[in-house]
């Protein structure tokens, strides 16, 4: 539930006001975090799903349920882009995320990208990172996309670092298969 | 060329872009107020069930409904029973759970019972616990505001009732759940009880290196 917030309003004098008003400031910097993030986050989500339908999905069921608790979020560190990022990578890998799927409406506009072909399809390491069950991918995008230690990964995905570890090395062992020739050719 | 390189490149390609459609952020707006208004309704829906637990409750203390649970081992951490407490299969009265731990259970019972050391919230908001068995795993433990303990983590020494603890092989996990379903961190076995909930058996090397008892719900992120 939303406290009321100070709006720098004085005289109204009635909680309800106080608390409709702090309700309303809360939404309103929500919304303004969504307009400056949205890009960066599509972007985000693109690379953790392989896919701008997915990616839209993800941003979307997790964007609704961050801003729904919106102030808590605020009240947890500086730094809320940071915390959305890491709850999409929790998305992603959550075996829930199905279920989630299924809860979505279909209000949210399509990004006009998915009616096209992913305009990264023809790259070999995009199409080898395919091959990536979803916590191997994320560890991969958590390591080189965000520049996150393996300890950080660790606590971003609620696992231990041995298992980090073991992902990316399955994750790279893969990659490194899939593209064998090129890697040999440039090497 | 080198792997990480590459990997560095294309996650800076501008084709990672995806263009945003007017009206994109009112649209997640909108959405946020929707889940925070199912949130509330769902919260004084949560009396109604802490009701219909404390009832079906009353049945199994009185043998009608089959004893679903170990009685509480007592306050003491070395005491804790090593036998978990029912059969996916079994009907559930509300009173599933590890020892003292059970699913569902109110967040200030859980914690009083002494067991838990409060971690960082997840994604949602839900709170997170370590336990004495697992004192540096993030999330052991996992409480819904609404929804009470959604999750439970076994302690590694523990069996389920169906004999399989941690270090056992798949193929053992398989023979004795044959409904197993494979995920890529393991395998799920869903229970048929009410609430629903499932054992999470994640896996690494062929072998089983956690089990959790969770509550079907998506108030949490349970990965």
């Amino acid at each position: 539930m939303f406290a009321p917030v100070h709006v720098g309003v004085a005289g109204h004098g009635v909680g309800v006001t106080a608390e409709f008003s702090g309700e309303r400031a809360v939404v309103e910097d929500f919304a303004e975090f969504v307009r400056v993030s949205l890009p960066g986050l599509l972007r985000y989500g693109h690379a953790l799903t392989g896919n701008p339908h997915d990616a839209a999905d993800l941003v979307q069921g997790v964007l609704e349920k961050v801003g729904s608790r919106w102030q808590s979020v605020l009240g947890k560190g500086p730094d809320p882009l940071a915390y959305v990022r890491r709850a999409m990578a929790n998305g992603h890998v959550s075996r829930w995320r199905r279920l989630r799927r299924e809860n979505l409406v279909a209000d949210f506009p399509d990004s006009p990208a998915q009616a096209e072909v992913d305009r990264l399809e023809h790259e070999p390491l995009w199409q080898a990172m395919r091959e990536l069950p979803p916590r191997q991918r994320a560890v991969v995008v958590l390591r080189f996309y965000e520049g996150l230690s393996e300890a950080e990964i660790a606590d971003s995905l609620g696992v231990t670092k041995g298992t980090v570890k073991s992902q990316n090395s399955k994750a790279m062992a893969t990659l490194r298969t899939k593209l064998g020739w090129l890697v040999e050719r440039r090497e | 060329m080198d792997l990480d390189d590459e990997l560095r490149r294309l996650f800076q390609d501008q084709r990672l872009d995806i263009p945003v459609k007017p009206g994109a952020d009112d649209a997640v707006v909108t959405g946020a107020r929707r889940v925070r208004r199912r949130r509330r309704a769902l919260a004084s829906a949560g009396s109604a069930f802490a009701v219909a637990a404390l009832v079906a409750g009353g049945v199994a203390l009185a043998g009608l409904g089959g004893p679903t649970s170990m009685p509480p081992a007592g306050p003491a951490p070395s005491t804790v029973t090593k036998t978990v407490s029912v059969e996916p299969s079994t009907p559930v009265s509300g009173s599933v759970g590890y020892g003292v731990l059970k699913l569902g259970m109110a967040e200030a019972d859980a914690v009083s019972t002494g067991f838990l050391t409060r971690g960082p919230d997840d994604s949602l908001g839900c709170h997170t616990y370590f336990t004495q068995g697992h004192p540096d795993a993030v999330g052991a433990v996992v409480i819904s505001p609404t929804a009470g303990v959604v999750r439970i983590t076994l302690p590694d020494d523990a069996k389920t009732s169906m004999g399989i603890s941690v270090g056992a092989s798949v193929a053992d996990l398989k023979a004795r759940y044959p409904k197993a379903v494979e995920h890529d961190f393991g395998f799920t076995v869903t229970a048929n009880g009410t609430p629903s909930w499932v054992y999470v058996f994640l896996v690494e090397s062929e072998a089983v290196t956690r089990i959790r008892m969770q509550l079907d719900t998506r108030e949490c992120f349970l990965t």
